[in-house]
């Protein structure tokens, strides 16, 4: 499944990661690369006399303030782009899907009564919307390339939203999904595919079910 | 140390430095079960469809190796260190309350003991993962008796481990010795402070959670199965103890790293203070960030934002904290003997470590990190590299300290090398399997990752036995090596220059019976109830000898010593103790009445109190607490005043009270409510009642049986106007519980 469209939610949060990643790892090579440095400076003094102690913390002051505005700058990039997402598109315009997760399995509900478990299908470049709940123990309902995840808790109904990719010349794409919290014996195999249609093959396919379950 | 060596001596020694080895020893004997653990599962993932074990095994294992990873090994090697170490550090002549110190360790161990045994009762091991979340771990999904015997384990050492930082807050606050004033304390003391501190604060939310637990396994309360408690309530109370068990875990560690650079560099430590008040600021914050393991629960924006910042800012004062221990190397004679080795593989681990922890703090980052090896693998290097590399940093420093021998460093050095090349094969393919779950058995949807798997398990099968092999190797060195001069590495830490003052000995069986019998409780909860009551009468007949013993004062201290206790000068040590333990009792109640407002305030209706309780009972109780406490008052005044006889009579006053209290509320009401159908297993309104109210009850028991013992030394005359100490210390226990009772009486019976 290495050929598959990278979705919108992913390209953001590669955006982030990125981010994060460079100045994470100029950082760690500074932090750990002074470590190795003061470390090998003077071992030949062993035992012979050596200059006094420095104990001036103004670098250190310097690097916790240089260190404090970039923690607060990513923090706020993310933090702006967690609120973009926060809000799903209308109603209206999407596709909601109730999803129910159980041991072990995963039950997907569309608006119109028809229900699957185990595997589902959406249609391409309609936002969809999920809402997700569990009717036993603490589930995670996750689409690992699409980024994201949200827990499926009983007595409590959670909404996640994702833009399924342009098809792109192919007839469907398939996204894995899976439980990401251990919820007993089956977890290891909790999970399905999500199919990605065009949308005349996708409404066509959910008519042809027929209402109710 | 002893003449000549004693098996018997360990089962009733009392002293620090015996209960410490005991400490370090036991915690080694736990991380090679957990390890094991770990090259099961390393080798049951080689292939994403292996067979090698079944997948409720491979549950059974990750739990385990967590449970006794996190809880059973990285906190009491700390503790051991500590326990050898902080009372010499700061030049106490032992722990401020030695008997208790051997109790928190045969705790410590039995409830170890009891943890592993359940991999052989029926049903296995528990499954639910270490997080034990709810309602997974509840009796409906887990309903084999070794989960609630492994969830009593944990409350048991969560008791355990109150009870020890009862005792190093105090023996740090109290017991110094003149002159070593606060800016003279090592920071190896430091940090144990801190820790212990932050543990008096993070393990009673774990144990109520864990009571609460155990009475809806057993008595069919419905907390963690109802949807207004349920998964959100108990993520609440185990993350609030969670996220700051990390920090309890590593804080000792820093401590050790400062200690050994600062001998290894020859240099003082660079920006003491500040590095001090680094930490203070670490174990504040630590208790304000839990929330970002549960980012995805579907709190609200505002509320996650709030807490992704937090986690963030508690990075900046632990980065001044790496800073300071790299920067005291500057100038420096650095010398690579072994312990500095360990340290700085352990900086090189906590940068990597703390630094993806930072992302984890970004929510959007978080999205895809949840329950994935990434997380797995940034938790690794913080509490597996960081942690490990520096207390056997701490363990190599001291050894000379500790055992008068020094090892040869030569083929230490090379499996120095081994362990950090395997660990870091180990842990750096886990960034790259940013898809895979945790904790499943296989992985057949994502064979892509099969390569990542297997280097991973190389690296496990080369640090594991590396790991192993230097723990022998200086086991072998305690026998075989040479004598150590007094101060081998030319320290100047304190430490090195003295020893313990070597007081009479004195011993005791009393907590390691108190400890089996404890477990025999715990385990007869769950299998037997004769087993139980065994159990139970064990615990009463020790505590009758504690008490007797007390009475007849075979342990009081009759030398005074004057000791360094800024800023409680006029206070003893055992009325710091006192308060020290309510503040964790306050911590306790605290997370009762939240569990109770919480789901209170999250169901639709409750039924009016006016109709489910007998007010007028409750009314009368509360009168008779009131009561109770000012005889209590009176008593303590009498014997201030020399006044034995006015001293008797109060006690039985107030003893009389307290206990028609119990009968009222046990005795009386309880059946009354039970016989119009108000049974403990009815629902929320009932669950919380019976809970909070029965934690109270035992509270208030608990204080009867201490003024019972009040009163039968009273008898034997064994008190005086110039010696009532236990008068006044149990007087504040008794109002603490008869406080408690004017918060539970209006949310109860009036609410």
């Amino acid at each position: 499944m290495a050929s598959l469209p990278i979705p919108v939610q992913a390209y953001n949060w590669l955006y982030l990661f990125k981010n994060f990643f460079f100045f994470g790892f100029v950082g760690g090579i500074i932090a750990i690369g002074l470590m190795i440095y003061l470390a090998h400076q003077h071992r030949h003094l062993e035992g012979k006399s050596r200059a006094p102690p420095i104990d001036r913390i103004m670098e250190a002051v310097i690097a916790a303030a240089i260190s404090t505005v970039l923690l607060i700058s990513l923090n706020a990039v993310s933090s702006k782009m967690t609120y973009d997402i926060q809000y799903p598109p209308p109603v209206s315009e999407s596709l909601v899907i109730n999803v129910t997760a159980f041991q072990w399995a995963f039950k997907f509900t569309y608006p119109n009564g028809v229900a699957t478990t185990g595997e589902f299908n959406v249609p391409s470049g309609v936002p969809v919307i999920f809402r997700v709940t569990s009717t036993d123990v603490y589930h995670d309902f996750g689409l690992p390339d699409f980024r994201v995840k949200i827990d499926a808790i009983p007595g409590v109904t959670n909404t996640l939203w994702i833009l399924p990719p342009a098809l792109d010349g192919q007839e469907e794409l398939q996204y894995e999904f899976r439980c990401y919290e251990l919820c007993g014996v089956g977890h290891t195999y909790m999970g399905g595919i999500m199919h990605v249609m065009n949308q005349n093959a996708f409404y066509q396919w959910l008519n042809s079910q027929g209402g109710g379950s | 140390m002893y003449e000549e060596f004693s098996f018997i001596k360990w089962f009733k020694t009392t002293n620090h430095k015996d209960v410490g080895i005991l400490y370090i020893v036991t915690s080694i004997f736990f991380i090679a079960i957990g390890g094991s653990l770990g090259l099961l599962m390393r080798a049951q993932l080689w292939s994403p469809m292996s067979t090698f074990i079944s997948t409720f095994k491979y549950e059974q294992a990750v739990t385990m190796h967590g449970l006794i990873m996190i809880l059973w090994f990285l906190s009491p090697l700390g503790t051991g260190i500590s326990n050898y170490l902080v009372p010499i550090q700061i030049g106490a002549k032992d722990m401020a309350f030695p008997r208790l110190n051997a109790l928190s360790y045969w705790l410590y161990l039995f409830s170890g003991l009891i943890l592993a045994s359940t991999f052989f009762l029926p049903g296995g091991a528990p499954a639910a993962g270490w997080t034990m979340y709810a309602p997974l771990s509840g009796i409906q999904f887990s309903p084999q008796p070794g989960m609630t015997v492994s969830i009593l384990a944990v409350a048991m050492l969560a008791s355990s481990i109150t009870m020890s930082s009862v005792n190093f807050i105090t023996t740090i606050l109290a017991t110094r010795e003149k002159g070593m004033t606060w800016d003279k304390v090592p920071p190896f003391s430091w940090a144990v402070f801190y820790t212990n501190a932050l543990m008096l604060v993070a393990f009673p939310p774990l144990l109520v959670g864990t009571s609460l637990l155990t009475t809806d396994r057993l008595f069919g309360t419905v907390f963690f199965s109802s949807y207004q408690g349920g998964s959100i309530l108990w993520d609440n109370f185990f993350w609030f103890f969670g996220h700051p068990e990390v920090y309890i875990v590593v804080l000792p560690v820093l401590g050790i790293l400062a200690e050994v650079i600062m001998t290894f560099s020859d240099n003082p430590l660079f920006a003491r203070n500040v590095f001090l008040l680094e930490i203070g600021l670490v174990t504040i914050l630590s208790a304000y960030v839990w929330v970002h393991h549960m980012f995805e629960t579907g709190i609200n924006y505002t509320v996650r934002t709030v807490f992704s910042f937090s986690t963030m800012a508690i990075s900046i004062p632990f980065e001044g904290i790496v800073l300071s221990l790299i920067l005291t190397m500057r100038n420096g004679a650095v010398k690579l003997k072994m312990p500095m080795l360990l340290s700085l593989g352990a900086i090189f681990f906590v940068t990597l470590g703390g630094i993806t922890g930072v992302f984890q703090a970004s929510i959007l980052l978080d999205y895809a990190f949840r329950g994935t090896y990434w997380v797995v693998g940034h938790f690794h290097y913080v509490m597996v590299g960081t942690t490990i590399f520096g207390l056997f940093a701490g363990l190599y420093y001291w050894f000379p300290k500790i055992t008068g021998k020094l090892y040869n460093e030569k083929y230490l050095k090379y499996l120095f090398w081994v362990d950090f090349i395997g660990f870091n094969v180990l842990y750096l393919p886990y960034f790259f399997l940013l898809k895979m779950p945790r904790r499943v058995g296989n992985y057949m949807t994502f064979p892509e990752l099969t390569i990542f798997n297997r280097i991973a398990t190389v690296g496990a099968w080369v640090f594991g036995p590396g790991l192993a092999i230097s723990a022998i190797f200086l086991l072998y060195s305690v026998y075989k090596s040479k004598p150590s001069k007094p101060n081998p590495w030319g320290s100047k830490s304190p430490e090195w220059f003295r020893n313990s003052s070597e007081t009479e000995e004195k011993f005791t069986y009393l907590p390691f019976i108190i400890s089996i019998s404890v477990s025999l409780f715990i385990i007869g909860l769950s299998l037997s109830i004769p087993i139980m009551i065994l159990g139970l009468a064990i615990i009463g007949g020790s505590m009758v000898t504690w008490f007797h013993h007390d009475v007849n004062n075979l342990y009081a201290e009759f030398k005074t010593t004057v000791n360094e206790k800024w800023p409680f000068q006029t206070v003893s040590k055992e009325k710091l103790g006192v308060f020290v333990f309510l503040a964790s009792e306050v911590v306790v109640f605290g997370g009762l009445i939240g569990g109770y407002l919480y789901v209170r305030i999250r169901s639709a209706s409750w039924p009016d109190p006016f109709m489910t309780h007998n007010l007028s009972i409750g009314v009368t109780n509360t009168f008779i607490l009131l009561m109770s406490s000012l005889t209590m008052v009176l008593a303590y005044q009498a014997i201030k005043n020399g006044n034995i006889n006015g001293l008797k009579f109060w006690l039985i006053s107030t003893l009389v009270l307290g206990t028609s209290f119990e009968v009222l509320k046990l005795g009386i009401e309880w059946p009354q409510e039970a016989a119009k159908g108000f049974i403990i297993s009815g629902g929320l309104p009932q669950t919380t009642y019976y809970t909070v109210m029965g934690a109270h009850a035992l509270h208030v028991g608990i204080g009867l049986a201490a003024i019972s013992y009040l009163i039968v030394k009273v008898f034997s005359n064994k008190f005086s106007i110039s010696s009532h100490q236990s008068v006044e210390l149990i007087g504040i226990y008794w109002a603490f519980v008869d406080m408690v009772w004017m918060f539970l009486f209006p949310l109860f019976y009036l609410l």
